[in-house]
C-alpha cells in the first residue's frame, strides 16, 4: 500500500511538472491568472452587453455565471483533462506503454495525474474569483466572508473531486480505444455538461424536455452546492430552490456513487479492450 | 466471457479468462524446468481496418494479418536470448505480448512461470522493457527526474534509486547531463536514457527491442558490454533482445531465434546456426599473379568446388572441400605446380549467411507492415 501511494505521489508530481514546468515560473503564473480571468471577463462583457439591451437581465446573474464559470474550470481540468493525459502520454511522449507495464495500475497513475490537475484547476479558480472580486463590484457584494460556508464548501469539493475523477476515468477509458481525434469526444461532452449543468444560466431556462437530463448530471448539484457555499444560501437559479445543503450533498453522493461504479466497469472494460486490440501504444497522429 | 470465447477460443477453453483470475492449470510440474520465458503455439492476429485494406495490394488485402503464427519458444533463466528478423517479422509483437502490453489471440505465453493473460499484474514487477529509437520520457523532465520517476513507479527506495541512477548514468557516460531536460538531448542521448530506464528497476527479465539503434559505435559497444555483464552478474537475470545487427546478436546472445513472417524458423546458438549454413569447409587462398597451379585443383580428391578471381596483383582462389583435412593436398598441389601462396585462411560463415539461408532473403530485403 505504501509503495502504491508513493507511486501515486510520483504520478501527481509528474502531472504538476507537465502542467507547470513548461515555462518560467512568472510566465506560468501569468498564464494561470490571465487565461481563466480573461475567459471569465468575456462573460462579464456579454453580461454588460445583454443588460444594456434589456433591463430584464437581472444583476444577480453576474455573480451566478462568473462563479459557475470559474468552478467549471475544475470540471474541465479534471474530468476532461484525463483524456488528454492518455492522448499525450500515448501519442506525444509515447510513455503510456511503459506506465502500462509498470506494477502501478493505470487507474492509480491516472488518479495521481487527476490530483495534479485538481490542484492546478483549484489554484486557477481561486485566482479567477480573486480577480473578479477585485474588478467587479457585483462580485464583491456576492462573495463575502459572512456568506462563505466553509464546511459545506469542503464537503462539496471533496465529493466533487471524486465525481469528476469518475467522469474523467470514463472518458479516459473511451479515449484509450480511440485515436487522437477522440479529444473531440471529450470536448463535445464538456460542451454538453457546460450547457446542462447550469454553469452560465439556470437550468429552468432550458427547454422542458432537456431538464430531466440536467437533474441526471451530478455536476448540476455540485455547481449549485459550491455556489451556495460561496455566496450564501440563495442563488439565482430557481430549479433547485427548495433544496437544502443536505439534499444537494445527498443527491451528489448518490449520483457520485453510481458514477463510480459505472466508471470502474467502463474503465476496466476499455482497458481490456485496448489490451486485446493493441491500442495501448498506438500512435494515430502526426 | 462470451467475447473472449469468440475471439480466443483456445484460451477460453483453458479457463484463462480475465486479468486477475487464477490460472487453474499448474505452471510447473515436479522435475520440470521453470522457463524464464515460455511460449507454446503463440499466435497473434491483427484485424486490418477496412480503410487500410484498400491501401495494400489485392493479394495482401486480407481482413486479418497474422503477426505471430504458432510461435513456440523456451528461454532458460540466466540466458541472453536474441530474436532476429526483418521489420514486421513479429519480434515486437512477441515482446508486446510477453510484457503484457498486448493480448495473444491464442496459445500460451508465460514469463517467469506466470501466464501473461491471467497473471499480468504479477509479471509486471519482475520485468521491464526498452524500445529503441523512440521517445524516452517526458521532455519537460531532466534525465535524473525521468529515471527517478520510473524508479518510484516500481517502488524503489529513494536511496537505492539515487545509487542506481548514478551507476547507470556512469555506464552510459551521461553523468554530466543528469540535470539536462530530455527535450534538450539528441536522439542518441535519449536512447541512452531509455536504456537506463530499463535497468533502473533491476528487473528479473528484461526485454530489449533494438537497444542500440541510433547510438554511436563507442556507446553501442559500452552498452553491449554492460548487457553482457548485467546478465552474468546474477544467474537469475534473463534478457531477451531483438536486433537488426547480426554482429550484435552474434556477440551477445547465448541462443538466437530466427523469426520471419511471424514464424520461428530456427532456434540455436549463433555458432550452431552458422554451422548449418556451411556444409563444406571453405578456404580462401591468395596466389602470386600469373600462377597456374590452381587449374588442376578440380582433380584433387575431396575438392568440392573452386572459384578463381584473377586480379593484377594477385589470384584469389575460393575452394570448398568435402573435409577440412583435404586442404593439405590442395596446398601441396599448388606448391607443386610452382605457384606461391601469399595468404591462406578459412572462410567462416556469418549469422547473416545463416539468416539468408533460412529466410531466403536478407534483413533489409523484406518489409512487412504490421
Amino acid at each position: 500500500m505504501r509503495q502504491h501511494l508513493r507511486a501515486i505521489r510520483a504520478a501527481t508530481w509528474l502531472g504538476w511538472q507537465i502542467e507547470s514546468n513548461w515555462t518560467d515560473p512568472w510566465l506560468f503564473f501569468l498564464y494561470l491568472v490571465l487565461k481563466p480571468l480573461c475567459a471569465s471577463l468575456l462573460l462579464w462583457c456579454m453580461f454588460v452587453a445583454a443588460r444594456s439591451m434589456s433591463a430584464a437581465v437581472p444583476g444577480e446573474l453576474l455573480p451566478f455565471l462568473y462563479v459557475g464559470n470559474a468552478c467549471f474550470m475544475i470540471v474541465g481540468g479534471v474530468a476532461f483533462g484525463l483524456s488528454w493525459v492518455i492522448i499525450s502520454d500515448r501519442e506525444h511522449y509515447q510513455m503510456l506503454k511503459y506506465i502500462w507495464i509498470s506494477p502501478l495500475p493505470l487507474r492509480s497513475y491516472l488518479i495521481g495525474r487527476a490530483l495534479a490537475r485538481s490542484l492546478q484547476s483549484a489554484v486557477g479558480v481561486v485566482l479567477t474569483l480573486a480577480g473578479g472580486w477585485l474588478l467587479l463590484p457585483e462580485l464583491r457584494s456576492a462573495l463575502t466572508w459572512e456568506r462563505l460556508d466553509g464546511r459545506w464548501l469542503v464537503a462539496y469539493l471533496a465529493v466533487g473531486v471524486l465525481m469528476l475523477g469518475a467522469v474523467g476515468m470514463i472518458l479516459a477509458g473511451a479515449v484509450l480505444n480511440l485515436g487522437r481525434h477522440s479529444m473531440l469526444l471529450s470536448e463535445g461532452i464538456a460542451g454538453l455538461i457546460y450547457l446542462l449543468s447550469g454553469v452560465v444560466f439556470p437550468v429552468e431556462v432550458l427547454p422542458e424536455w432537456l431538464r430531466p437530463l440536467c437533474f441526471f448530471l451530478p455536476t448540476t448539484y455540485w455547481l449549485e452546492g459550491v455556489r451556495r457555499a460561496l455566496m450564501g444560501g440563495t442563488t439565482f437559479g430557481r430549479a433547485l430552490e427548495g433544496w437544502s445543503h443536505g439534499d444537494l450533498v445527498s443527491a451528489l453522493l448518490l449520483s457520485t456513487a453510481l458514477l463510480l461504479v459505472v466508471a470502474h466497469a467502463v474503465f476496466r472494460w476499455n482497458e481490456q479492450r485496448a489490451w486485446r486490440q493493441g491500442r495501448v501504444d498506438q500512435t494515430t497522429g502526426v | 466471457m462470451s467475447l473472449l470465447k469468440r475471439r480466443r477460443p483456445w484460451i477460453a477453453r483453458q479457463g484463462i479468462v480475465r486479468l486477475g483470475t487464477a490460472n487453474p492449470f499448474p505452471l510447473k510440474t515436479p522435475g520440470m524446468i521453470e522457463w524464464a520465458i515460455f511460449t507454446d503455439r503463440l499466435t497473434r492476429v491483427y484485424r486490418r481496418p477496412r480503410s487500410r485494406r484498400a491501401a495494400v495490394p489485392a493479394n495482401e488485402a486480407a481482413k486479418e494479418l497474422v503477426a505471430l503464427d504458432q510461435v513456440s519458444l523456451s528461454v532458460r533463466p540466466g540466458e541472453l536470448f536474441g530474436l532476429l528478423g526483418t521489420n514486421g517479422a513479429g519480434k515486437t509483437t512477441l515482446i508486446k505480448i510477453l510484457t503484457t502490453l498486448l493480448a495473444p489471440t491464442s496459445g500460451v505465453a508465460r514469463v517467469d512461470g506466470l501466464d501473461v493473460v491471467s497473471q499480468a499484474a504479477l509479471i509486471r514487477p519482475r520485468i521491464n522493457m526498452v524500445s529503441g529509437g523512440e521517445s524516452c520520457g517526458y521532455g519537460i523532465l531532466t534525465v535524473r527526474e525521468t529515471l527517478w520517476l520510473f524508479s518510484q513507479l516500481y517502488g524503489v527506495s529513494h536511496a537505492e534509486a539515487r545509487r542506481r541512477i548514478d551507476h547507470m548514468l556512469e555506464v552510459v557516460s551521461l553523468r554530466d547531463r543528469a540535470d539536462t531536460k530530455i527535450s534538450h538531448l539528441s536522439t542518441g542521448l535519449r536512447q541512452k536514457v531509455n536504456f537506463c530506464r530499463g535497468f533502473i528497476t533491476d528487473p528479473k527479465i528484461l526485454f530489449l527491442d533494438e537497444p542500440t539503434v541510433g547510438l554511436d559505435v563507442t556507446a553501442a559497444r559500452a552498452i553491449r558490454a554492460f548487457i553482457r555483464d548485467w546478465v552474468r552478474e546474477r544467474p537469475d537475470r534473463t534478457l531477451l533482445l531483438t536486433t537488426h545487427y547480426m554482429m550484435e546478436a552474434d556477440q551477445l546472445c547465448d541462443r538466437v531465434a530466427i523469426i520471419d513472417r511471424g514464424r520461428v524458423l530456427a532456434v540455436d546458438t549463433p555458432a550452431a546456426l552458422k554451422k548449418r549454413v556451411q556444409r563444406y569447409p571453405t578456404f580462401r587462398i591468395c596466389l602470386t599473379p600469373g600462377a597456374d597451379g590452381w587449374q588442376s585443383l578440380g582433380r584433387v580428391p575431396g575438392v568440392h568446388q573452386h572459384a578463381v578471381t584473377a586480379g593484377p596483383t594477385a589470384i584469389d582462389l575460393k575452394v570448398s572441400l568435402e573435409a577440412e583435412a583435404v586442404i593439405g593436398d590442395v596446398v601441396q598441389q599448388i606448391a607443386g605446380s610452382g605457384a606461391r601462396i601469399l595468404t591462406l585462411h578459412k572462410v567462416e560463415p556469418t549469422l547473416e549467411d545463416a539468416f539468408i539461408e533460412l529466410c531466403g532473403h536478407g534483413l533489409s530485403d523484406t518489409e512487412i507492415g504490421e
